[in-house]
């Protein structure tokens, strides 16, 4: 519980290059593995990160479109895009393989999604994302 | 629900709250992801049912971030 006041506190505080650190922080998700199974809980889980996600990059488009985020904001969100678009197939792939309990299949996609995601957080990091005024 | 995975998405979703608030956006949304972590954890294993409305949120929201951007004005 500390740590969870303490990530608010810091996300409170904190303004510019902390808030893109957060993001980030926010994109990192675990890997799966034969011995810890694709569960429908845990795809849950997956999900729910992934919309923690996808709520502030919507809330970067959102300001770019509305002329309050940084100037290459167009650019950057276009970058992430390429990434982005991806999800949809693999996140359809992994709920049918969880769901049909193809746990072979569904660590293989589970994976390959995480890094899809790590790959699109990469290029905002690589774009230079600016969440705040760093 | 495995405890360690959800204060893991709270302190996530706790995170993201001030990105939110930065760029004026609402944070009911993702204040309602964390309320439903929070409620599926208490109740144990998800159902099918809370698992497809909440999959038929995140694809909306998917959906959205990668529509093309509207001509810059």
């Amino acid at each position: 519980m500390k740590r969870i006041v303490l990530a608010l506190v810091l996300g409170l505080s904190l303004g510019g290059c902390a808030q893109f650190q957060k993001f980030q922080d926010a994109l990192t998700l675990t890997t799966a593995t034969v011995t810890n199974p694709v569960t429908k809980d845990r795809l849950n889980d997956l999900e729910a990160g992934i919309r923690i996600v996808f709520a502030g990059l919507k809330a970067y488009k959102s300001a770019c479109i509305n002329g309050t985020a940084d100037v290459h904001c167009r650019t950057n969100i276009q970058q992430i895009q390429v990434y982005t678009r991806q999800v949809p197939v693999p996140l359809a792939q992994l709920r049918a393989f969880v769901k049909n309990n193809d746990q072979i299949n569904a660590t293989i996609v589970y994976n390959n999604l995480v890094t899809l995601i790590t790959n699109a957080k990469q290029a905002a990091a690589n774009a230079g994302i600016n969440l705040g005024a760093s | 629900m495995d405890t360690a995975a959800v204060l893991a998405l709270i302190e996530k979703g706790i995170a993201i709250i001030p990105i939110l608030i930065q760029f004026g956006q609402d944070i009911a949304p993702a204040i309602e992801i964390l309320k439903n972590v929070v409620t599926g954890a208490q109740a144990g294993t998800i159902t099918d049912e809370e698992l497809a409305q909440n999959e038929a949120e995140l694809d909306a929201l998917i959906a959205d971030f990668n529509a093309d951007l509207p001509p810059a004005s």
